[in-house]
C-alpha cells in the first residue's frame, strides 16, 4: 500500500471550517440506530429529530450526494451525522 | 547565469585559520545535542568520521582525533564577510546554509570585462583559506550539482541546455537534490539512488508520491529549475562595541558595559526618534566559543532605560559563560515610529495589539505566525465545509 503523500498544510492555504469526520454508525433499513464516534464509546440514538437530502454538483462524475440526519444520543447529545451515497460512508458534521 | 559558492567544512576551515597548528591534523569539531554529542564538521584527515555522527563513534574510528568546541557565531560572521565581499562586486547574493550561497551573474559580465574576469573577481572576494569550489550553471540547481563536481578554486560549468543539463545529472546521486533528508531516504527506499532514475518516472508518479516535493525533482532532474534567486536583505542596525582590558566575569560589570553600549547606540542618528524591536549582544569569551543572545522586545523601544531594564532582566537570568574579552551590540528590525498615538476606538486598538503581537512573533520565531480568521467562502453552499475557511491573518 503506497501511503498518500499528505503534504503538510502551508500558512498560505485556506483550511476549511466544519470538516466531516468519519464515524461508525450501524442503520437499520438505511435509518441510523448506534454511533460511535472516533475515540468513543459507541451510543444508542433515541431519535432522528430531522432527515435532510443534499444533491450537489450533479454535472460532475462523483456528484456530491448526502442524507443528513439529526439525531438525538441517549446521553441527551445532538448531533448531524450523515451518509455519502457517493462513498457509502458515514459522517458527522458541526452546523450540518 | 548563476554561480553557487561552494565552502565545504567550513567549520574546520575557520578553526584552522584561527589556530594555524590545526592545519594537517584530524579535526572534529563536536556539537552538544541534549546529553550526547554529534560531529558538526571533521577536516579530511580524520578518516572515516562523517558530519552528523555520535561522537563516540568517531573517536573510536580516528582515535587521534582533536577536538574542538565549535563557535557557530564565528563561522557565520567568517560567511557574512565573505558574502559582503562578494557582494561588493555588484553581485546579488542569496545566502543557503552555512558555506553555500547562489549569486546571479547575468548582468556583470560587461562591468567586468568578460564572464571570465568576472569569476576571477568572484574568486578574488572569497578568502583563499577557505577554498571555495564554484559552479556556474544556468540556473541554481545546476550550478550547485557543478559546485560539487568542481575542485576548489576552479569553476566547473555545467552545460548549457535542459536536455545536456538531463544527462549531466543522470549518474549523479539523488543526494544532490535540494529536498530534506527524509525525502532523500524515501527515495532510496524506492530503490532510487542517481538522478537519472528519478527522471525516468514520470511528473505525475513523482507528485502522487512526494507532493510539492515531488514536482519540484522531477522538474530539476529534466535541467529544468525557475527558482529565482532571493537576494540578502541589509536590514538597518546600529552596533557598538566594547574591549575589555582583561576578561570580565562579573555580571554587574558586564551590565555597565551593556548600558554603556546602549547608551551610544541611542545616541546615534540612525536612532534619534526611532525605536529597535531586536537587541543582539554578542560576546568573545576567553578561552571558549563565543556567546550570543538575541532578545526581542515586546515593542520597539525607543530609550535606553526600557532597553536597558529588559536586557538586565535577560542576562541576570541567562549570564555568559565565561570571563568576556570583548562584548557586542547590535540594535536592529529599526522602526520608523517616531511617536505612538494611541487609538481613540478600541476595536482599532484591539487590531492594533494583534498586529504587534504578530509582528512579535514573527520577528522571535522567524516565520509567520500561525494566526488565522474565520472568513466566509461560500457562505450559499449547502455543504457545510465550504461556507466558511481559515484564512491566514495578514496584519
Amino acid at each position: 500500500m503506497v501511503k498518500a503523500p499528505g503534504a503538510a498544510q502551508g500558512l498560505s492555504t485556506l483550511r476549511p471550517l466544519n470538516s466531516p469526520e468519519h464515524v461508525n454508525v450501524q442503520a437499520k433499513n438505511g435509518w441510523p440506530s448506534t454511533l460511535q464516534v472516533r475515540g468513543a464509546a459507541s451510543r444508542e440514538i433515541a431519535s432522528i429529530e430531522d432527515v435532510w437530502r443534499v444533491e450537489e454538483e450533479w454535472w460532475r462524475d462523483a456528484p456530491v450526494v448526502r442524507t443528513y440526519f439529526e439525531v438525538l444520543l441517549d446521553t441527551g447529545r445532538r448531533m448531524a451525522i450523515f451518509f455519502d451515497h457517493g462513498k457509502s460512508s458515514w459522517y458527522s458534521q458541526r452546523h450540518g | 547565469m548563476f554561480a553557487c559558492l561552494l565552502i565545504d567544512h567550513l567549520g574546520v576551515k575557520a578553526e584552522i585559520n584561527r589556530n594555524p597548528q590545526l592545519a594537517g591534523k584530524p579535526v572534529v569539531i563536536a556539537r552538544a545535542s541534549g546529553s550526547r554529542r554529534f560531529v558538526m564538521d571533521a577536516s579530511p584527515h580524520a578518516a572515516g568520521v562523517e558530519p552528523g555522527m555520535p561522537l563516540a563513534d568517531a573517536l573510536s574510528r580516528c582515535k587521534t582525533a582533536v577536538l574542538v568546541e565549535p563557535d557557530p557565531v564565528y563561522y557565520h560572521s567568517l560567511f557574512d564577510q565573505t558574502l559582503l565581499a562578494i557582494e561588493a562586486i555588484g553581485a546579488d547574493v542569496e545566502e543557503g546554509d552555512l558555506g553555500q550561497a547562489y549569486v546571479r551573474l547575468t548582468g556583470l559580465e560587461l562591468l567586468h570585462g568578460g564572464e571570465s574576469h568576472l569569476i576571477a573577481s568572484f574568486l578574488a572576494a572569497v578568502p583563499i583559506h577557505l577554498a571555495p569550489r564554484i559552479g556556474i550553471g544556468p540556473n541554481k540547481f545546476s550550478a550547485t550539482v557543478a559546485a560539487h563536481q568542481g575542485r576548489a578554486g576552479k569553476p566547473y560549468r555545467s552545460p548549457d541546455e535542459s536536455d545536456d543539463l538531463a544527462r549531466f545529472f543522470a549518474t549523479l546521486p539523488v543526494e544532490l537534490l535540494p529536498v530534506p533528508w527524509t525525502t532523500i531516504a524515501r527515495l532510496h527506499s524506492f530503490g532510487l539512488r542517481t538522478m537519472g532514475q528519478i527522471a525516468s518516472l514520470s511528473l505525475g508518479v513523482l507528485q502522487a508520491q512526494f507532493g510539492p516535493e515531488g514536482r519540484l525533482m522531477a522538474r530539476l532532474v529534466r535541467g529544468i529549475d525557475d527558482r529565482v534567486l532571493m537576494p540578502r536583505r541589509h536590514d538597518e542596525e546600529v552596533v557598538e562595541s566594547l574591549a575589555f582590558p582583561d576578561p570580565v566575569a562579573t555580571i554587574g560589570i558586564v551590565l555597565t558595559a551593556v548600558e554603556n553600549l546602549l547608551a551610544r547606540a541611542f545616541d546615534h542618528t540612525r536612532l534619534r526618534g526611532r525605536s529597535a524591536r531586536v537587541c543582539t549582544i554578542e560576546g568573545a569569551v576567553f578561552r571558549a566559543p563565543a556567546w550570543r543572545k538575541r532578545m526581542v522586545f515586546k515593542e520597539p523601544l525607543g530609550n535606553r532605560t526600557k532597553a536597558f531594564s529588559v536586557i538586565r532582566t535577560t542576562l541576570e537570568g541567562a549570564p555568559p559563560p565565561g570571563a568576556l574579552e570583548e562584548l557586542r551590540l547590535t540594535l536592529s528590525a529599526i522602526t520608523g515610529e517616531g511617536g505612538k498615538q494611541e487609538s481613540l476606538f478600541s476595536d482599532v486598538r484591539r487590531q492594533e495589539n494583534l498586529t504587534e503581537a504578530i509582528r512579535q512573533l514573527k520577528e522571535r520565531f522567524g516565520m509567520q505566525a500561525p494566526i488565522y480568521h474565520i472568513r466566509e467562502v461560500e457562505p450559499w453552499s449547502r455543504l457545510p465545509e465550504r461556507r466558511k475557511a481559515l484564512v491566514p491573518f495578514a496584519p
